[in-house]
């Protein structure tokens, strides 16, 4: 195929591969690129009590699971031709001020670590419109933007590791001499609430406080404050606003927390934020007020990456209401860190309960490079 | 979908955005006859660069010896030979498939992800060279390089047994592939002066440049897990300063400048009277379809056929301008090595290479023949 015909045949070809979507697709799934409620229904059962973040919490066995079909993402370039996930199963609790998602799918092989060129994160994301007019499954479009919440298991993993992964977890033995202008004082600290706790006054004994050789100044991607690059993490969540292909943004204010888990090919994934944020780009939930939503899901293993990744269309999450009286709260966000030596934070229980949008907003994720001095740290 | 020209293939090609070419573009000239592969300016890349946690495979300059060595590993066959048979010139033109045309489905160019172990080693086949024939009895055979009829050319005469130094940098194409595949724009092209750039703050690390680029030159940082490539010393360029890998040449082979397309080239400026006029100056795979913007000097002792392959149609008549140079072109190629400033115009005279600075100040002015002096009997040795 020469330049012309290429031209020629590209367009048509992403056109009709468009409408090819339609055959193999319920009706539902055909109106299901673009929201507007008439999507499969997903319940998000009211609870009068805290939303548990952990995904293995006996909670979260109480609730209706939800099977929703996945497909490789055919619409742009990249395309997925060799998915590996062909489901993912869901579930979907809310308390009146927070809402909670529980995610699971099977993937035989956990990526956790995005540490070398071909080494890819296994990643999930969960989408919804971000105003209310009819928005585009695919990152939506100029003026009817998408907000996401994308966890991503290498975040998490840094998360249960209590320190950002580095070269050293990519090579153990690796030696070096020095860094040119690398502070060995730098410290980082994660998994503590910033709303209560101060980094700076944390001790150098804390588990939380990790030593490193990373300075702000000479990393690139750190110094231009790219959220990927950022090494101290309050949650394993990154939420995001798009309004169309490549537009893809993280948001100013981050609300989400969560956590995920793989155990014995299974990974199961909460992210839970508050209903109502003050946050212009965030989609609002309200009880009883239906809302679309819709998933993706990337292997790391199989590469996947960018838009190569399994898509489900719109869906439509019935928010149920409880009765007023039952709606709980008037308890302030706190933070369970982890007992000293233990491993991982599986048992961290954040409660986040009412007045949701005000604290969350304080969630900030982009107050990175906080440094704790820890001068008698040693590795 | 746009149909851009691209004056390297002789033709116009597919690629995915309009063709804007920008008011200046970034390019060099790289003399590949005077390097001896010291890797001086390898080390003042990584000393200014990429000395940091993250950035320990990172050569945004590197030199490779040519026909094995090569960063990342065999980054320049694994693309030829997924382009194929057809990679034919016929008078000048291309009618072959470009990255751009030969990309798969589903993809926007033809490209490779090179695993981690094929970036961790830049010199390895350093100084290696090619071998002898294949059957040394047959002293008709050649080797896998060499043609018995190039061995015996009466006039550039190669080596059977070669190798020699490639110089890379980036080569802040006119078309872009890394910015092409970017699926966020992150990668950009600045119009002042074609200096092609990942954006450190909008780059997910998706690695679709690393992918996608056929000459390897963004790379990954799996520390802040966004990619990076060379920023042609912006900083430096800004203020009309050349590279760090081009002023700390000890053989003096580099000489930095701006190109225009040919039917746009400036008779006395130093890059396109190279490339254009001269026609020393040869693009580094043009087949690609990036219409890079590192040009070369081929090496005179190396079998044609290995270099068409590498630098396209016009190495023939490179050498034989580089070898039987015009006295202008003799002048030109004094003026490599020879100041820290970006030479924007030049001057020849009888006994003079002169260089002007972007306001046609003179920075340089160096003898194109150095004086010849035959010293008294007594001096002729100096112990």
């Amino acid at each position: 195929m020469d330049k012309s015909t290429k031209t020629i045949f590209l367009a048509p070809i992403i056109v009709v591969s468009i409408l090819l979507i339609t055959p193999i697709a319920s009706q539902a799934q055909i109106m299901g690129t673009f929201s507007g409620g008439d999507g499969p229904k997903i319940r998000s059962i009211f609870v009068d009590q805290a939303i548990p973040i952990d995904p293995g919490a006996s909670l979260w066995g109480n609730a209706p699971a939800m099977e929703v079909k996945v497909n490789g993402q055919n619409i742009t370039i990249p395309i997925l031709f060799n998915p590996t996930v062909k489901s993912i199963n869901v579930k979907s609790m809310n308390n009146g001020t927070w809402i909670g998602f529980w995610l699971e799918w099977a993937d035989p092989t956990p990526s956790t670590a995005a540490l070398a060129t071909h080494q890819f994160r296994d990643s999930i994301g969960v989408v919804f419109p971000a105003t209310e007019g009819k928005t585009f499954i695919a990152m939506g479009g100029p003026g009817t933007p998408v907000n996401i919440m994308h966890w991503k298991a290498d975040w998490q993993k840094d998360l249960d590791l209590g320190y950002y992964q580095d070269r050293e977890d990519a090579y153990p033995n690796m030696a070096y001499d020095l860094y040119l202008g690398n502070d060995e004082e730098n410290a980082e600290v994660l998994n503590y609430d910033p709303k209560t706790q101060d980094p700076n006054e944390m001790g150098a004994g804390d588990p939380r406080v990790h030593i490193t050789e990373l300075n702000p100044a000479y990393e690139p991607g750190l110094a231009a404050g790219n959220s990927l690059s950022q090494t101290i993490k309050f949650s394993p969540i990154e939420e995001l606003v798009a309004e169309g292909f490549g537009t893809l943004t993280t948001q100013k204010e981050q609300n989400s927390l969560g956590k995920g888990a793989w155990d014995n090919g299974i990974w199961r994934v909460v992210m839970a934020r508050p209903m109502m944020t003050k946050d212009a780009t965030d989609a609002q939930f309200e009880p009883g007020k239906n809302k679309d939503i819709a998933f993706a899901v990337w292997d790391g293993g199989n590469m996947e990456v960018n838009g190569r990744k399994s898509v489900a269309l719109w869906h439509n999450l019935v928010v149920e209401a409880g009765a007023p009286s039952a709606v709980v709260g008037q308890q302030p966000l706190t933070v369970t860190p982890p007992p000293a030596g233990a491993e991982g934070a599986s048992t961290v229980a954040i409660a986040a309960i009412i007045g949701g949008a005000i604290v969350a907003a304080s969630l900030i994720f982009y107050a990175a490079k906080r440094r704790a001095p820890a001068p008698t740290v040693t590795k | 979908m746009p149909m851009v020209y691209n004056w390297q293939l002789g033709r116009e090609m597919f690629y995915p955005f309009e063709g804007v070419r920008p008011k200046k573009q970034f390019a060099a000239v790289f003399n590949i006859n005077r390097c001896i592969g010291c890797q001086t300016c390898t080390m003042a890349c990584k000393s200014t660069w990429t000395f940091s946690k993250g950035q320990e495979h990172m050569w945004w300059n590197n030199v490779e010896t040519k026909p094995y060595g090569g960063y990342p590993h065999f980054w320049d066959i694994a693309i030829l030979k997924m382009l194929g048979d057809g990679q034919v010139w016929v008078n000048g033109v291309y009618k072959g498939k470009t990255i751009y045309e030969a990309a798969p489905e589903g993809k926007q160019v033809l490209g490779v992800l090179k695993p981690e172990e094929d970036w961790r080693f830049p010199n390895w086949y350093q100084d290696v060279s090619s071998g002898i024939r294949q059957n040394p009895l047959d002293k008709d055979a050649g080797s896998s390089f060499t043609t018995h009829a190039d061995l015996e050319d009466p006039v550039n005469p190669v080596h059977e047994n070669f190798f020699y130094y490639l110089q890379r940098i980036c080569n802040h194409c006119t078309y872009p592939s890394c910015g092409s595949v970017c699926p966020r724009k992150a990668i950009y092209k600045r119009p002042e002066d074609g200096i092609v750039l990942i954006d450190q703050n909008r780059c997910r690390g998706y690695r679709e440049c690393v992918t996608g680029c056929p000459y390897g030159k963004s790379l990954y940082n799996p520390v802040t897990r966004v990619s990076e490539k060379c920023i042609a010393c912006y900083p430096r360029v800004e203020q009309g300063i050349i590279t760090r890998c081009i002023a700390a040449c000890v053989g003096k082979i580099r000489l930095q400048g701006w190109i225009k397309p040919p039917e746009e080239a400036i008779p006395d400026s130093p890059m396109d009277y190279l490339a254009h006029i001269a026609k020393i100056a040869l693009p580094l795979y043009p087949q690609y379809g990036c219409e890079g913007n590192i040009y070369y000097t081929p090496p005179r002792w190396v079998p044609r056929a290995y270099q068409d392959q590498m630098f396209g149609p016009g190495v023939d008549t490179a050498i034989k301008n580089y070898i039987h140079p015009s006295h202008e072109t003799l002048g030109v190629m004094q003026l490599f090595g020879t100041t820290q400033k970006i030479i924007e115009r030049f001057r020849i005279t009888e006994k003079d290479a002169i260089g002007f600075d972007i306001n046609g100040r003179e920075i340089i002015r160096v003898p194109i023949m150095e004086p010849f002096i035959i010293r008294p009997s007594f001096r002729q040795n100096t112990s």
